[in-house]
């Protein structure tokens, strides 16, 4: 029920110009009770012929009553205790929101979200630049880039003499290193950045 | 292989130096299992590696000889210029490399004219430092070479 509520308490802050229009619906049809409505009612896309959850019960209304008085701080101070009575781990809004229709799933999903995010912290692409060469070996480098790009001989003619210059990228940490060890042997020095 | 290569293109053509073809082609680590396609570009390279060596050569007569006047710009063309043969070399290269044995022979070429204008400048300046005269002798020799291994290509 907790999580119902958390749940609601987000939809309704979210839906709330929407909530206007549904008392608008109402007004324009007597005999309708907005507390009686779904608890996912749209009217744009209601249908009342068709079967939907029952009405939350007035407990739940009591407590949409209080949450929607809140202010920004003390919604943000809500959501913080209740994750935390609820054993809910931190994680991204959107995580929030699908740990809300069920703990366990939630917290796979959190746990994804938060590996992702270790993931996108750590650099996993590299590119090499070449930062200098010895000039008695330049045929000697320029043979040698082509054989890890697919650069014509003049093309890498052009971007040895540029030195210095990024010679190749969207490399593994191992694929870099691995080069710049045959650049080394032909007289380059080559970094990995 | 190269003696075999050398000895047609010679016998092809009376402007190629057989012995200067087996002793330059012959030296890189590439002619062993060369064929006629395979030369045709290692004599580009090689046309490449020679007007790159001009160019350190100019470089080295400019920064330590300090020439006067009309040597010194001489030169400073001269290293504009080896630089434009060995890319037109290396375009040599590039074309030989794409079965375009016409547009590479044209780029041979254009390397031949670039490092006559050099020696004309030269002339001019009415000097010709020994290490220049070699790389020029060497350009033309390794051209005609060049060509006349391509014109072999089956």
């Amino acid at each position: 029920m907790a999580s119902s509520l958390l749940r609601s308490g987000y939809g309704l802050f979210l839906r709330r110009p929407r909530l206007s229009a549904a008392f608008s619906t109402a007004a324009a049809e007597e005999l309708i009770d907005v507390r009686k409505l779904p608890t996912d009612y749209d009217p744009s896309t209601f249908d009342p012929s068709s079967p939907s959850r029952p009405p939350p019960s007035d407990r739940v209304w009591r407590l949409v009553e209080e949450v929607s008085s809140l202010t920004l701080a003390e919604t943000a101070s809500l959501s913080s205790l209740l994750l935390r009575r609820l054993d809910i781990p931190s994680a991204p809004p959107i995580a929030i929101l699908n740990s809300a229709t069920g703990l366990g799933g939630g917290g796979a999903t959190a746990g994804a979200a938060g590996e992702k995010a270790a993931a996108a912290a750590e650099k996993t692409v590299f590119e090499l630049r070449l930062e200098a060469y010895d000039a008695a070996s330049k045929i000697k480098v320029i043979k040698e880039i082509r054989s890890f790009t697919d650069l014509g001989l003049k093309e890498a003619k052009e971007l040895v003499e540029k030195a210095p210059a990024v010679i190749k990228g969207g490399l593994s940490k191992e694929e870099a290193q691995a080069i710049v060890e045959r650049m080394k042997a032909v007289g380059a020095k080559v970094i990995i950045d | 292989t190269v003696v075999t290569t050398c000895r047609a293109a010679a016998d092809s053509d009376a402007r190629v130096d057989y012995a200067f073809c087996v002793a330059e082609l012959g030296m890189h680590r590439e002619s062993p299992d060369a064929d006629t396609w395979g030369l045709a570009k290692v004599a580009a390279l090689t046309g490449v590696n020679n007007a790159d060596n001009a160019v350190y050569d100019i470089k080295a007569l400019l920064a330590n000889k300090r020439p006067d006047g009309p040597t010194r710009a001489a030169l400073e063309k001269c290293g504009r210029l080896y630089g434009s043969v060995g890319f037109a070399f290396a375009e040599a290269d590039d074309e030989i490399n794409n079965r375009r044995y016409a547009a590479g022979k044209a780029k041979v070429a254009e390397a031949v004219s670039l490092a006559r204008q050099c020696d004309d400048a030269l002339a001019v300046a009415a000097a010709v430092p020994s290490p220049l005269a070699q790389h020029s002798s060497y350009n033309v020799r390794i051209a005609d070479i060049c060509i006349a291994i391509t014109n072999l290509i089956k």
